[in-house]
């Protein structure tokens, strides 16, 4: 009887390990407020911290847009990403978009050009069409619901 | 406004809904800049409000990523990034707070008219988004 706990804390070990590797860590306000408006506040372990050092520098040239926001919004926010950036030994270049990184490119690799342009999608940069969670932070991929 | 709504209103906290008495001086404060431009204008015009948030510039017009409803929740054009509606009357955390507003003028006009909006024609647009009920 005293058994089944530990069988059932061994059988959820595989999900756990999941969570336990990227604990979803919901974005600090000022970052949701600042940067996550026109898009989901893109977590900050998504790119090496010279890629947020270089996006937060050229903010008046975002995709397009001008997003500066004030001098001291984008030291405390810059300082924010870094800290929680990826590890720059794993990152060979530092791309301005996740989706150019190799760990993004793997876990997409099956998803077909034509999935992604449905309506519903539109594109790539649209985590949260697929990842209900994404603005959470939390890409749990049993959470997955890929519309059509 | 119903009586009971009146009662809600004053349960709401002050931070997170616009209070009659920001959005008067929000828009007092456009009225004096744009007369300091256009002396002798009379008031905002919310006909030309409209005007200007529908007009399309090239491809895009406010309501790209606003529709043309200011009540219903847009859509961002590029991201698909859900926007909470504009309207006072259907999101009553509009215009609490005139940094807030101040910044989303200058990034989308910027964007959409590709320079700033001029004091009348943010207190036109104004006049225009508390007059939705």
């Amino acid at each position: 009887m005293y058994l089944l706990p530990f069988l059932a804390l061994f059988l959820a070990g595989g999900s756990l390990a999941d969570e336990r590797r990227h604990l979803p860590i919901p974005p600090a306000k000022e970052y949701q407020q600042e940067c996550g408006a026109c898009h989901i506040p893109y977590p900050a372990r998504m790119l090496p911290p010279e890629s947020w050092r270089k996006l937060m520098r050229e903010l008046d040239q975002h995709f397009a847009t001008d997003a500066t926001i004030s001098a001291r919004e984008t030291r405390e926010i810059t300082d924010y990403l870094v800290k929680r950036a990826a590890d720059p030994r794993k990152h060979g270049a530092a791309p301005l978009r996740i989706t150019e990184t190799a760990r993004f490119r793997h876990e997409h690799d099956e998803i077909g050009r034509s999935v992604i342009q449905r309506p519903a999608i539109k594109s790539l940069a649209n985590c949260q069409a697929c990842h209900p969670r994404a603005e959470q932070a939390n890409f749990d991929e049993h959470e997955i619901r890929i519309p059509r | 406004m119903k009586r009971y709504r009146l009662a809600l209103l004053a349960l709401l906290p002050a931070a997170a809904s616009a209070q009659p008495g920001v959005t008067t001086a929000l828009l007092d404060s456009y009225l004096s800049a744009a007369r300091a431009e256009t002396p002798g204008l009379k008031a905002f015009s919310p006909q030309r409000g409209q005007e200007l948030f529908l007009a399309r510039h090239g491809e895009m017009s406010c309501a790209s990523c606003h529709t043309d409803n200011p009540k219903a929740t847009g859509k961002h054009v590029k991201t698909a990034k859900v926007i909470e509606p504009l309207a006072p009357a259907a999101n009553p955390e509009r215009l609490s707070d005139p940094a807030k507003v101040e910044k989303w003028f200058k990034r989308n006009c910027n964007d959409v008219l590709q320079r700033a909006c001029t004091p009348r024609e943010k207190g036109d647009f104004l006049a225009w988004l508390v007059s939705i009920r």
